[in-house]
């Protein structure tokens, strides 16, 4: 039996290695997120920063920076365009 | 085709009703002192008004309404608007917007601001309704001009009200009695999009914002 072998027997034997739980949460680009810490996403100029902070909201540290994507302005969400202002030449 | 030909057996937004009365209470400032008799409230039975819920608020013996009224007879001084005046309900190109008169007495400048706008609604708060056999004709005078006989009415957003009746239940549990007439599935999208546009256009203080 070679030492990669011997590794895989090792792992296989352990109690957690067929955990799916927690096989799950070491997944590729998954954070772990103990239920003792809570994550909020604050917004910052044309970034959201997720923030862990402690339960009682303590800075613990940046999670992640995304570009936010939702860039429009309240004015730009609003309405592309006025309208046409034309009331007085209705007048009664 | 405006008026649905196969009316619902539910009050739906957009219908006309009748029987209904309004109600415009009025102050001459506010009354910041607990018992001030100082306002009035003005009744009126309009002949016919307009439901301005969505049909999942019709409940509870409570409906807003808005009085179906007269056109104005300035929309006639604009060939476009008098040819059809429910192209009041949609967009329109700038020129479109006004009289050929009025535009051609705008300045250069102000021509150019109106053009950059593009196509967009005229007259956000009303919403025309078509002519229709049900309503009674109206002779509307003119300066100069012919006197023109129609029965087009509109809605102005801005007198809506509310009003509570016991018979109003549901949309389904409401005195059908009183639906005369209801919006086609198209001409309610046009209802509701311009009422979007409405309250969805950038307010003032907003736009001092912008800088």
């Amino acid at each position: 039996m070679n030492i990669c072998e011997r590794r895989w027997l090792k792992l296989f034997n352990s109690k957690d290695a067929l955990d799916y739980d927690k096989l799950r949460s070491r997944g590729t680009g998954a954070h772990e997120a103990p239920a003792n810490y809570k994550i909020i996403v604050y917004p910052f100029d044309k970034y959201l920063i997720k923030i862990m902070l402690s339960p009682d909201d303590r800075f613990i540290g940046i999670v992640e920076i995304n570009v936010n994507k939702d860039f429009l302005s309240y004015q730009q969400k609003a309405t592309p365009k006025g309208s046409h202002d034309v009331e007085e030449y209705y007048r009664e | 085709m405006f008026y649905s030909m196969q009316p619902d057996k539910a009050l739906r937004f957009g219908d006309v009703l009748q029987g209904y009365p309004s109600t415009t209470p009025r102050i001459e400032e506010p009354i910041l002192n607990g018992n001030s008799t100082k306002y009035k409230i003005d009744v009126d039975l309009p002949k016919f008004t307009v439901v301005m819920d969505p049909s999942c608020e019709i409940r509870n013996q409570t409906i807003s309404l808005t009085p179906l009224i007269q056109v104005s007879r300035r929309f006639f001084d604009n060939p476009y608007f008098a040819e059809d005046l429910t192209r009041i309900n949609r967009e329109m190109e700038p020129q479109q917007a006004l009289s050929a008169l009025a535009w051609s007495k705008l300045d250069l400048k102000e021509q150019q601001n109106r053009l950059n706008v593009g196509r967009t609604y005229a007259l956000l708060n009303l919403f025309i309704y078509e002519e229709h056999a049900l309503f009674p004709k109206y002779t509307i005078r003119r300066k100069g001009e012919v006197d023109i006989e129609t029965s087009y009415s509109m809605i102005n957003f801005r007198n809506t009200y509310k009003l509570c009746c016991g018979k109003i239940e549901s949309p389904e549990k409401s005195p059908l009695k009183s639906k005369i007439l209801q919006l086609s599935p198209e001409t309610r999208a046009e209802l509701t999009n311009k009422l979007i546009k409405y309250y969805a256009r950038i307010h003032l203080e907003d736009k001092a914002l912008e800088g």
